[in-house]
C-alpha cells in the first residue's frame, strides 16, 4: 500500500460567489489517494464532499463556483493548470465518475450500446475488436445479464440496479486510474446495493484503480474503504485507516456520527443524537466549526481553528482536545 | 399493552389494471401491488413494514390512509372500515389517521407558513377559535422541538430535519390514533436521523399514538417497532414481534435482507445469503412461493404450492415450505 499517490488534492478552496456573499463550500481540503486504494470521503449533505469531486474534474457550475486556491495532482500533473481541451482527455479516460442517480446520468434517448460506444470510441482498441464487441465485453465485466440484448435497449427498459451497472461499465470502459463514486448506491435497494458494492470492489481489484468513494453511510465505509476522510463544513476534520476510525475515532464529530447510527444488534432505547445543525457556509465561525454542537467544547475551540495533528499511524485529526 | 388492536387489516388487496388501446381498451394484465395481507396494530404500538421498493409497502400505507380504495379486503380503524363512511364520519376517520411522508421538501406547501400548515387540520375540523388554534400550534411546535415563533416562517427557511418536525407537528395536531410514517428519516442526514427517531419515540410515549412505519432499513425498524412485517412482492412473508424476529429469522428472504445490511465495523463483514437477480415483476409474479426464483433453498414444492403463514412460537409467523 506504500505506492505513490495517483491523486493528490492540496489545500483546495472552492467558493461560490453569490450576490449575498461568498459561500466557502470547500475550504482547504487536502488528501491523497493511492493506486488500488479506496478512500472514503464521509460527511453530511452540504459539507462539500460532492463539490470536492466536481472541483477535481473541473465540472463546477459555471460563473457561480470557482476554485480559488489549491492543487489537484494526477500522477504529479496539476489538473487545475490544464487547458479545457487537455481536461477533456482526463475526464472519463483517466478519472471516471459514477453519480448517485442512474436515472439521470444515462441519456434516455440513446440506446445502452450507443452510450457505451461514445466512451469506447475515445480510445482505440489494442486487440482490434469492433466497438460492439468491446461494449458487450465491458457489460460482461459489470455482470449485466444477456449483454448482447441489452446493447439495443434503452435506459427505461432496465431496472435501477441494471442502469447503475451500465453507468459502471461506461466508467471502466477506458480503464481509468481513478474512479470517483459519488453515493453510487444511495438510490438502490438494499439487496441490490450489496451486489453493486461487491462488483465495485471486484472491478477495483482487477483494474487496480484508486477509488474516491463519497458517502454518508458508515456501513458503506466499513464494507468498502481502506482509508477514511471525514468532512465537516468544508474541511476534513479527521483522516485515518478505516479500522482506526472505527475503533479509535478522535474527533468528536466522527465519534458522534458513528454513535448516532442505529445498529442492527443494538437494542438501545435511545439513539445518541448530535443536537443542532451544521453552521452556514456563508458565515463560518473563526474557531472549530463543530464547536457549537460539540459536547467537549472549550473556550479555545471558539477562538482558533485547530490544525490537523497526528494522533496515530497515518491518523490525523483537527481537534484541540487531540493536540 | 395488551389492548384490542386499533387498526385491523384483513385480506387486503390492491391490483392495478394494465390496459392496452384507447377506444376499445381492454385489460391485458394486473399489477398485484398488494396481494392479500393481514396485520393489526395496537394502541400506542409501532408496526414496521420492511421490504424492497416495489414490494407494496407504500401502497399498503396509502390504503390504510384511505388515499386509495382496495380491490378487496378491509382496513378497519377502531372496528370501522372507512369505505363504508361518508361525509362527517369519513372526515373523522381521516382525522384519526395522519401521515408523515418521506420527503419534507415536497410534503409541505411552500406558500403556507408553518402556522397555517400545522393548524390546517384544526381549521378544517373547526376545532376552536383562531386564538385557540394558534395556541395549540405553538404547543405542538414546542413538542416537536421547534419554537413558537417559527409559526410565522415559511418551509423554505428550514432545514430537512426541521421540516420533518413540522410535518410531524401537523400530523399530530388533530390528535390522531395512528400515524403512517413512510420512510420518515431516509431523506434526512445521518446526524439528523437520530434526533428525529428519538423525537418520534418521545411523541409516541407522550401522546400514545400508534405508528405504521414503512421503512427499508432494518436497524431503523428494530429501533422503532414493537412488531415487524416483512413484505415481498405484495405479500407478507414474515410477521413477528420485533425482538423475536431479530433473534430468530425464519424466512430466507428476511435472512437475505439481514445479510444485505452493511456492517457496523470493517471486521464484522457478514457473509450470509447474497441474492442474485432482481425482484420479479408484480405484473406476473412467480407461481407458488413468490420468492422461489431467488431463493437459494428452493425445492420443487416451492414453485407449485403457495406456502401459508405458520406460527412457530408465540406470534411469530412465516410463510416458507422449509419449515414444514
Amino acid at each position: 500500500m506504500d505506492s505513490a499517490p495517483v491523486l493528490e488534492v492540496r489545500n483546495l478552496h472552492t467558493h461560490f460567489f453569490l450576490r449575498r456573499g461568498v459561500v466557502k463550500a470547500v475550504d482547504g481540503v487536502t488528501f491523497s489517494l493511492k493506486r488500488g486504494e479506496v478512500l472514503g470521503l464521509v460527511g453530511e449533505s452540504g459539507c462539500g464532499k460532492s463539490l470536492t469531486a466536481l472541483s477535481i474534474l473541473r465540472l463546477l457550475p459555471q460563473e457561480a463556483a470557482r476554485t480559488v486556491e489549491g492543487q489537484v495532482l494526477l500522477d504529479g500533473e496539476d489538473l487545475l493548470a490544464k487547458s479545457a481541451g487537455e481536461m477533456r482527455e482526463v475526464r472519463g479516460q483517466r478519472i471516471a465518475m459514477i453519480l448517485q442517480d442512474p436515472q439521470t446520468s444515462l441519456n434516455p434517448v440513446f440506446s445502452i450500446g450507443n452510450q457505451l460506444h461514445e466512451a469506447l470510441a475515445r480510445r482505440p482498441d489494442e486487440r482490434g475488436r469492433s466497438l460492439r464487441e468491446r461494449a458487450v465485453d465491458v457489460l460482461r465485466q459489470v455482470r449485466l445479464a444477456a449483454p448482447e440484448q441489452r446493447i439495443g435497449q434503452y435506459p427505461h427498459e432496465l431496472s435501477g440496479g441494471m442502469k447503475q451497472r451500465v453507468v459502471g461499465a461506461i466508467a471502466i470502459s477506458c480503464a481509468p486510474e481513478v474512479m470517483i463514486a459519488d453515493e453510487p448506491t444511495t438510490a438502490l435497494d438494499v439487496t441490490i446495493q450489496l451486489q453493486y458494492l461487491n462488483l465495485l470492489k471486484e472491478l477495483q481489484t482487477s483494474l487496480g484503480m484508486g477509488i474516491l468513494f463519497i458517502t454518508h453511510d458508515f456501513g458503506v465505509v466499513a464494507r468498502m474503504c481502506d482509508r477514511v476522510a471525514v468532512m465537516y463544513a468544508g474541511r476534513i476534520v479527521e483522516t485515518g485507516p478505516v479500522r482506526e476510525i472505527f475503533d479509535n475515532p478522535v474527533h468528536p464529530y466522527t465519534q458522534a456520527l458513528i454513535a448516532s447510527v442505529p445498529k442492527l444488534r443494538d437494542t438501545a432505547e435511545r439513539l445518541r443524537a448530535i443536537e443542532g445543525q451544521p453552521p452556514a457556509l456563508s458565515d463560518l465561525p473563526v474557531g472549530c466549526r463543530f464547536a457549537d454542537r460539540c459536547p467537549h467544547a472549550e473556550p479555545r475551540c471558539l477562538e482558533k481553528y485547530p490544525e490537523a495533528v497526528s494522533v496515530g499511524e497515518n491518523h490525523t485529526a483537527s481537534c484541540w482536545l487531540a493536540a | 399493552m395488551s389492548t384490542a388492536p386499533i387498526l385491523e387489516v384483513t385480506g387486503l388487496e390492491k391490483h392495478y389494471p394494465v390496459r392496452k388501446g384507447i377506444l376499445f381498451s381492454r385489460e391485458v394484465g394486473r399489477v398485484r401491488a398488494v396481494d392479500g395481507i393481514d396485520f393489526s396494530i395496537r394502541e400506542g404500538e409501532t408496526l414496521g413494514l420492511v421490504g424492497e421498493s416495489g414490494c407494496g409497502k407504500t401502497t399498503t400505507s396509502r390504503l390504510v390512509l384511505g388515499l386509495e380504495a382496495p380491490t378487496a379486503g378491509d382496513v378497519r380503524l377502531e372496528g370501522q372500515s372507512w369505505q363504508n363512511l361518508t361525509g362527517k364520519a369519513r372526515q373523522d376517520y381521516h382525522a384519526k389517521v395522519q401521515a408523515v411522508f418521506q420527503d419534507p421538501w415536497s410534503s409541505l406547501n411552500p406558500r403556507m407558513h408553518v402556522g397555517e400548515i400545522v393548524g390546517e387540520s384544526l381549521r378544517i375540523a373547526k376545532w376552536g377559535t383562531r386564538a385557540e388554534i394558534e395556541e395549540r400550534v405553538a404547543a405542538l411546535l414546542v413538542e416537536v422541538g421547534l419554537r413558537p415563533e417559527h409559526a410565522r416562517q415559511y418551509p423554505h427557511e428550514f432545514s430537512g430535519g426541521q421540516r420533518q418536525r413540522i410535518a410531524l407537528a401537523s400530523a399530530l395536531a388533530i390528535g390522531p390514533k395512528l400515524i403512517v410514517l413512510d420512510e420518515p428519516v431516509s431523506a434526512l442526514d445521518v446526524s439528523i436521523r437520530a434526533q428525529m427517531m428519538n423525537l418520534l419515540k418521545d411523541v409516541q410515549e407522550q401522546d400514545n399514538v400508534a405508528y405504521l412505519l414503512v421503512a427499508h432499513d432494518l436497524a431503523t425498524v428494530r429501533f422503532m417497532s414493537n412488531w415487524t412485517a416483512v413484505m415481498y412482492l405484495g405479500q407478507i412473508v414474515e410477521y413477528a414481534p420485533t425482538e423475536a424476529l431479530f433473534e430468530n429469522v425464519r424466512h430466507p428472504y428476511t435472512r437475505a435482507l439481514f445479510s444485505a445490511v452493511l456492517p457496523d465495523h470493517p471486521d464484522r463483514q457478514e457473509e450470509g445469503i447474497v441474492l442474485t437477480g432482481e425482484v420479479p415483476s408484480p405484473l406476473d409474479p412467480p407461481g407458488g412461493c413468490r420468492f422461489h426464483t431467488r431463493c437459494p433453498f428452493a425445492m420443487d414444492i416451492c414453485s407449485q404450492v403457495v406456502p401459508a403463514l405458520t406460527e412457530s412460537e408465540s406470534g411469530h409467523l412465516a410463510a416458507c415450505h422449509l419449515e414444514e
